[in-house]
């Protein structure tokens, strides 16, 4: 990933304290790189997003 | 992701028709590239910027371009070859000087030339001409690095570490929001409802951009216009101070004037506040007010109630005085419904008459053409010091009013812009707002967010709506977090580079925010100060970010010292990322050779010049001279280019 290191640590450090797992950690970081890479079509960027959206713990 | 420069071209244009290869020996090396003043460098760098991102060519532009006397032709060419990865692609941009037309044309490794400029995808996602101005530089104009209303700065630091694809995502997430709301549309009056948000929410989007953009130029003007803001100011300020007797004349009327203002404001303030306490009025007005409370209760009913009153009635075959409701009755009691007052306006009779109730019988009442009389009087004096001070002021500038006027009008629309930055568009949302009635985005904002939440309950995808606005909160704060923390290590990274580098002037970063801010409050670097930090703050940034782009410099070593010129030649040995730099002459004492030492003779050093029987002869002495009748030669040696020289003007000779 090309994303500065500070940037991963700085949101997984985030996503921790509000108490969500750590699947969803992995899913959003997934996402980062793949929008990064632009290696996403639609269909697989809007089952991701159900994903991580099913995974949020509020 | 790294992109290298791999070769350029150019024939028919004002600068000599060069062929100009960096790669060595199928390397891509630091390099320095030697062209003598008047050689076309400026040219250079412009072109191989308009390479990098579709670049509307002016007419202007275009003739500027064109060989000048008896080199001019009617087409030429700039071509550069570029390497994305192990991606080698193209770009030309063709000129037609008869008419006035530039075309772009490129040739990707996946397909041949096509009638358009065409970057791979990966780049084309991530540059545009804010980048490309960062990377192709002219240190001599990198001022935007340091003006207090640019975010060049900023930029550069979101792009180059990428944080913008936070928003890409956070765009993403919004996007998605919107889907499941219009698949979860349900049917009927509900659906009506939800075409009106909708359209409201596109239209407080619309605003946003529009301010977005608004905001934009106004920074754009501030920093356009600040030099010669500056230079005006200094002008009144030395005219104001020459004559010692105007001098003191004006600054003790600037001092009445100040106090007078303030009177003046303040009798207006008190005056405001006594006439919103309707009913301590004495005078004329006591009797006028109680005429118009008794006027008021003779009012009808308001709005909300008289309506039930008349519908209820346009239910009934009689009327209350027992005659038939025809169709014409109808009509009139249809008109009388109309006729009664909206229950805000009934809200405000209720206050006036309760104010008017409570304060008229006391004892203690206000006169208020008394209250006017002061502040009218506060007025003159004030008006009167404004005449006094126009008039110094025009006994000032009696030579020069043009100036004096051009200073007024340029520091009012700086004012204006300032006030439009500072204070509209960071106003508080207001419950009354709306997107026709503000220019804040803080409230567009809000409005949006509440927006969204009226849509997502009239839709039923609160449980979405929620969640992706937790995922973005976490997001946002996570980018500002995350940005501050960067721009913290880049500004400590950067001073222990002016540390070393310019050890005898050396002059610190405060922070680097929006712009870059300098020590000890000095608001503004020389152009040789600023030259030299921006160069530290490129070859930090890119030394730190993981996509590697080339930096493209004009004089990288102006305006240093000796020491800093070794120090700047061991960053650019250390650069991961490809470093070409256009010196002259002048520029590569203790520079070009440390690069070699540095770089265990791993550099590049090209000449390139306009043909001259001077230089023609030095390259044949090094069994390099040219071998055609062109208008330029290009050497690649390194005994060659520290031997190069311009001894004479060519225009002497």
């Amino acid at each position: 990933m090309r994303l500065d290191p500070l940037i991963i640590e700085t949101v997984k450090k985030n996503l921790k304290e509000k108490n969500q797992s750590e699947k969803l950690t992995d899913l959003v970081l997934d996402w980062f790189d793949k929008k990064d890479e632009a290696k996403i079509t639609s269909e697989k960027k809007d089952e991701l997003i159900d994903k991580i959206i099913k995974e949020i713990k509020i | 992701m790294r992109l290298d420069l791999v070769k350029w071209e150019s024939a028919g244009l004002r600068c000599p028709d060069f062929d100009i290869d960096i790669e060595k020996n199928g390397e891509i090396l630091p390099t320095l590239l030697q062209m003598p003043n008047g050689t076309g460098k400026t040219t250079t760098l412009d072109l191989l910027k308009c390479c990098m991102y579709n670049h509307e060519f002016t007419t202007r532009e275009i003739q500027e371009y064109k060989a000048k006397g008896n080199e001019y032709k009617e087409k030429g060419f700039f071509q550069a070859k570029l390497k994305l990865d192990s991606e080698i692609f193209y770009i030309k941009i063709s000129f037609d000087f008869k008419n006035n037309k530039a075309s772009y044309s490129s040739s990707l490794s996946s397909g041949g030339w096509k009638p358009e400029l065409i970057l791979p995808t990966p780049l084309d996602k991530i540059i545009d001409k804010g980048l490309v101005d960062l990377l192709f530089i002219d240190l001599e104009k990198c001022e935007k690095l340091f003006r207090k209303h640019l975010t060049e700065a900023q930029d550069a630091i979101r792009k180059f570490c990428k944080i913008t694809i936070l928003n890409r995502i956070i765009s993403d997430l919004d996007e998605h929001k919107k889907r499941a709301r219009n698949i979860a549309t349900p049917r009927g009056s509900v659906e009506i409802n939800i075409a009106t948000e909708e359209a409201r929410n596109k239209d407080i989007n619309l605003k946003y951009n529009e301010i977005k953009k608004q905001e934009e130029k106004c920074k754009k003007f501030l920093n356009d216009t600040e030099d010669k803001f500056t230079e005006y100011d200094l002008i009144i300020r030395e005219k104001l101070e020459k004559d010692d007797q105007l001098k003191k004349r004006r600054e003790e009327l600037e001092t009445k004037k100040n106090k007078a203002e303030a009177l003046y404001q303040n009798a207006l303030l008190n005056n405001f506040n006594k006439i919103k306490i309707i009913g301590t009025y004495g005078g004329n007005l006591e009797k006028n007010l109680t005429g118009f409370v008794e006027g008021l209760d003779k009012l009808q009913l308001p709005e909300a109630e008289a309506r039930v009153f008349f519908e209820e009635l346009l239910e009934r075959d009689h009327c209350i005085c027992g005659e038939e409701l025809n169709e014409k009755r109808r009509q009139n009691i249809l008109k009388e419904k109309e006729k009664f007052i909206s229950i805000d306006a009934a809200r405000i009779v209720a206050e006036i008459k309760n104010s008017v109730k409570i304060h008229i019988s006391e004892n203690q009442k206000t006169n208020l053409d008394e209250v006017n009389k002061v502040t009218q009087k506060f007025k003159h004096e004030y008006d009167s010091l404004i005449e006094d001070l126009k008039l110094i002021t025009t006994k000032t500038f009696k030579d020069d009013m043009k100036i004096w006027d051009d200073y007024n009008k340029l520091k009012k629309e700086r004012g204006e812009k300032e006030y439009f930055l500072s204070v509209t568009i960071k106003k508080p949302w207001k419950s009354i707002d709306n997107e026709s009635n503000t220019e804040s985005l803080i409230s567009l904002k809000t409005q949006k967010e509440l927006s969204d939440k009226r849509l997502a309950e009239l839709t039923g995808t609160q449980d979405i709506e929620k969640k992706v606005k937790f995922l973005i909160n976490i997001l946002d704060s996570s980018k500002e977090e995350a940005e501050m923390k960067i721009s913290k290590e880049l500004t400590d990274e950067c001073n222990n580079k002016i540390k070393k580098m310019l050890s005898k002037d050396p002059v610190y970063i405060e922070s680097i925010e929006k712009h870059i801010i300098f020590k000890d409050q000095q608001s503004k670097g020389s152009t040789g100060q600023e030259a030299r930090i921006g160069i530290i703050f490129l070859l930090t940034i890119l030394d730190r970010s993981l996509i590697k782009f080339p930096l493209v410099v004009d004089t990288p070593v102006k305006g240093m010292d000796f020491a800093g010129r070794r120090r700047t030649a061991k960053f650019i040995s250390d650069l991961k990322s490809q470093f070409i730099g256009f010196v002259i002459d002048s520029d590569k004492e203790d520079f070009s050779d440390k690069l070699k030492e540095f770089s265990n003779n791993k550099a590049n050093f090209i000449t390139s010049y306009r043909r001259h029987p001077e230089f023609d002869k030095l390259a044949s002495e090094f069994q390099m001279g040219p071998k055609n009748s062109g208008n330029s030669h290009v050497v690649y040696d390194y005994n060659f280019f520290n031997k190069f020289k311009e001894e004479t003007d060519p225009d002497e000779l």
